[in-house]
């Protein structure tokens, strides 16, 4: 059984200056006892499309580009810790909650927080890759949010299903002065070409180009799962 | 495991001097910044998994401080007396108010909800749990900014937070910690007021914005204090409460009663108030919060209760709480000719949080002059609250801060049950920081 607290702690530690945004509410729900443990292995990322756009494109790896996959929870996880060799580090922003029988499940997303949990400096925790900083290079942050927090469901189905979805607000995600006060330069937004971004993501981009920072907006071709946003 | 600090005092804590303040961190922070923010994020972390408080950090910075406000045994002494009496006087100003719909109307409350008002029961308390926001000013009095009885918060922060606080920074036992007893009080104050259901209650609804991390968060704590009160209960959103032939459903599940963490006047604007109402009103759901909760916490009402302070509506005691207690408050619409606004913060009767405060100094006279026009604003005369040190953690730096101690506290079925403080500037906002509440036990005889 996999020890939420310490994977709480590991998936953290990995969010380095940006814990001040980590949020990793599912591992707090299982701490609490409250949550499904994760059967089925966590669905692939979409790391290697998006490494090969970053490198053609000359962004991936650099500490100065801020990375914000608004992808399915799940592949968000794996994405991220898949760019880990190109020294990129996850920050989560996770807001479910796992409540049974919840309009969002949440067997995926806690199975890739436990596959894919970063190792810890004394090397607990299941190692997916060395840790960058610990190797002394320079680090890339991908802040993790999952898009079905936007899903629509049906208003008979609401009746009934717990409602976990949710909006991120400005005290999410970091502003453009913060951005910039960190050295971030500008920010690349990916998700798939099949879910838009949701509206609180187009706002919060639209927020930091309005304040004088670049962003590129990258529609992925990857594949959704049957219930994907 | 949380690290305990090994600098702890070996002695007694030097004693307060009556009515002073004190913080307990900022000498560990100067001896030892590194162990210091190493305890602080060990610290946020036990928070989050132990007690819900996983938005425990606010646009980056943490909102849970590490540290705790120390009061003189005689200060606490007088806020328990102060919390008791003023709300046994906001009890008798609401039951005085809400049956005058033009006064309602005066206070901001449009005629639909006046007339709900109006016909609403009245239960033994305004609600399960409210909240008196004070300063203790340089004279050493406590001073009522505001009461939030609609949807207090910070139930989790003094229930939880602040015992692991109290090992953390007082690991000897120095200090008794004022939260200690709101669980349990807070539990007390549910059961009693489900006593006064019209019918059994056999499943008591727990709602909110579930959208929102930090009312959800709330709630499922709540949901762990209430957890063995005795009726099922259920948990749900806004958009899972639905209204069928004059019954309450949660989640598809009939309930009778309901808790609300969600701010009533904007539920007012959803499709479900007016059944919501019409159920109340038919003794189909008891509304542990009804709106006469929203009327106690109408600033307004600070401004009639003020121009009503030696009426014999309230008794003696209670007459000498408000003068004591209460700033001098007015609608804007009835401000004395003569007043200095630089002297007076103006106030939106419904603001939350901080929104919609202003101090009269930074108001030139064109903002003035729309307050006025909008009418729905209040003002109250600036206390001058002492300040104490601490240490904010702002971006990746710790820096120490002088700042405005806003203590919070609660009553419970007319009882006090604890306090929240959280030090801020001037005006309390989001930004402010919680800390733990600690008064010195009594020297051994």
């Amino acid at each position: 059984m996999p020890n939420a607290r310490a994977l709480y702690r590991c998936w953290y530690a990995a969010a380095g200056p940006w814990a001040g945004f980590f949020r990793a509410v599912p591992l707090v729900a299982l701490a609490r006892g409250i949550g499904t443990l994760p059967g089925a292995p966590p669905p692939e990322g979409v790391a290697g499309e998006l490494a090969r756009v970053g490198a053609a494109e000359g962004w991936l790896g650099r500490p100065a580009v801020l990375l914000l996959l608004d992808l399915p929870g799940a592949q968000g996880i794996a994405t991220a810790v898949g760019l880990a060799p190109y020294g990129v580090r996850p920050v989560l922003v996770l807001l479910r909650w796992p409540e049974p029988g919840a309009v969002l499940g949440a067997e995926e997303v806690l199975a890739a927080l436990c596959r894919y949990a970063p190792a810890t400096p004394r090397g607990r925790g299941r190692a997916t890759a060395v840790s960058p900083d610990q190797a002394g290079a320079a680090v890339q942050y991908a802040f993790v949010l999952e898009r079905e927090r936007a899903r629509a469901v049906p208003a008979p189905v609401l009746a009934r299903r717990f409602d976990n979805r949710y909006t991120l607000g400005p005290p999410d995600l970091p502003d453009a002065a913060r951005l910039r006060a960190a050295g971030i330069q500008a920010v690349v937004a990916c998700w798939l070409a099949a879910c838009p971004p949701a509206a609180d993501t187009a706002d919060y981009l639209e927020g930091l180009e309005a304040a004088g920072l670049a962003v590129r907006r990258l529609a992925l071709p990857g594949a959704t799962r049957p219930g994907s946003p | 495991m949380l690290p305990r600090d090994r600098t702890a005092a070996r002695s007694a804590p030097p004693a307060l001097a009556p009515g002073e303040l004190r913080t307990l961190a900022v000498a560990e922070w100067r001896a030892d910044p590194a162990g210091y923010q190493a305890r602080w994020t060990a610290y946020l972390h036990e928070a989050a998994l132990r007690y819900y408080l996983y938005d425990s950090t606010v646009a980056g910075d943490p909102y849970l401080g590490f540290d705790a406000l120390v009061l003189d045994r005689a200060a606490w002494q007088r806020l328990v007396e102060a919390t008791e009496l003023l709300g046994q006087v906001f009890q008798r100003a609401v039951r005085a108010v809400q049956r005058d719909r033009p006064t309602l109307e005066r206070l901001g409350f449009p005629w639909p909800v006046a007339e709900m008002l109006v016909h609403e029961p009245a239960a033994p308390w305004l609600s399960p749990i409210g909240r008196f926001d004070f300063l203790l000013d340089s004279h050493g009095e406590w001073r009522l900014l505001e009461y939030n009885c609609d949807t207090p918060s910070g139930v989790r922060e003094t229930s939880g937070a602040e015992r692991l606080l109290a090992r953390l920074l007082d690991p000897r036992g120095a200090y008794r910690r004022l939260g200690s007893r709101l669980a349990a009080r807070l539990r007390a104050a549910f059961a009693r007021l489900l006593q006064t259901a019209p019918r059994p209650v056999r499943r008591l609804g727990l709602v909110t914005d579930a959208g929102y991390a930090e009312d959800l968060a709330q709630l499922l704590f709540l949901r762990e204090v209430l957890r063995d009160l005795g009726p099922e209960l259920v948990l749900g959103d806004i958009d899972n409460l639905v209204v069928r032939r004059g019954r309450v459903y949660l989640l598809g599940r009939p309930v009778e009663a309901l808790y609300r963490l969600y701010p009533i006047e904007r539920l007012y604007g959803q499709p479900v108030f007016p059944g919501l109402l019409d159920a109340a009103l038919a003794g189909r759901v008891l509304l542990l919060n009804p709106i006469a909760a929203l009327l106690a916490q109408d600033k307004a009402l600070l401004a009639w209760i003020w121009a009503h302070r030696q009426s014999g509506l309230f008794t003696p005691a209670q007459q000498r709480a408000i003068a004591r207690h209460l700033p001098e408050t007015y609608l804007i619409t009835e401000v004395p000719a003569e007043l200095d606004r630089r002297a007076f913060v103006v106030k939106e009767f419904f603001g939350r949080e901080g929104e919609e405060v202003y101090l009269g100094e930074a108001l030139d006279a064109a903002d003035w002059e729309r307050c006025r026009a909008w009418r729905t604003f209040v003002v109250q005369r600036l206390v001058e609250s002492q300040q104490v040190e601490t240490v904010f953690w702002r971006g990746a730096r710790l820096e120490p801060v002088r700042c405005i101690p806003c203590v919070g506290s609660y009553l419970a079925a007319g009882r006090w049950a604890g306090v929240y403080v959280r030090l801020g500037d001037r005006i309390t906002t989001n930004r402010a920081q919680h800390v733990a509440a600690f008064v010195a036990r009594e020297p051994a005889p």
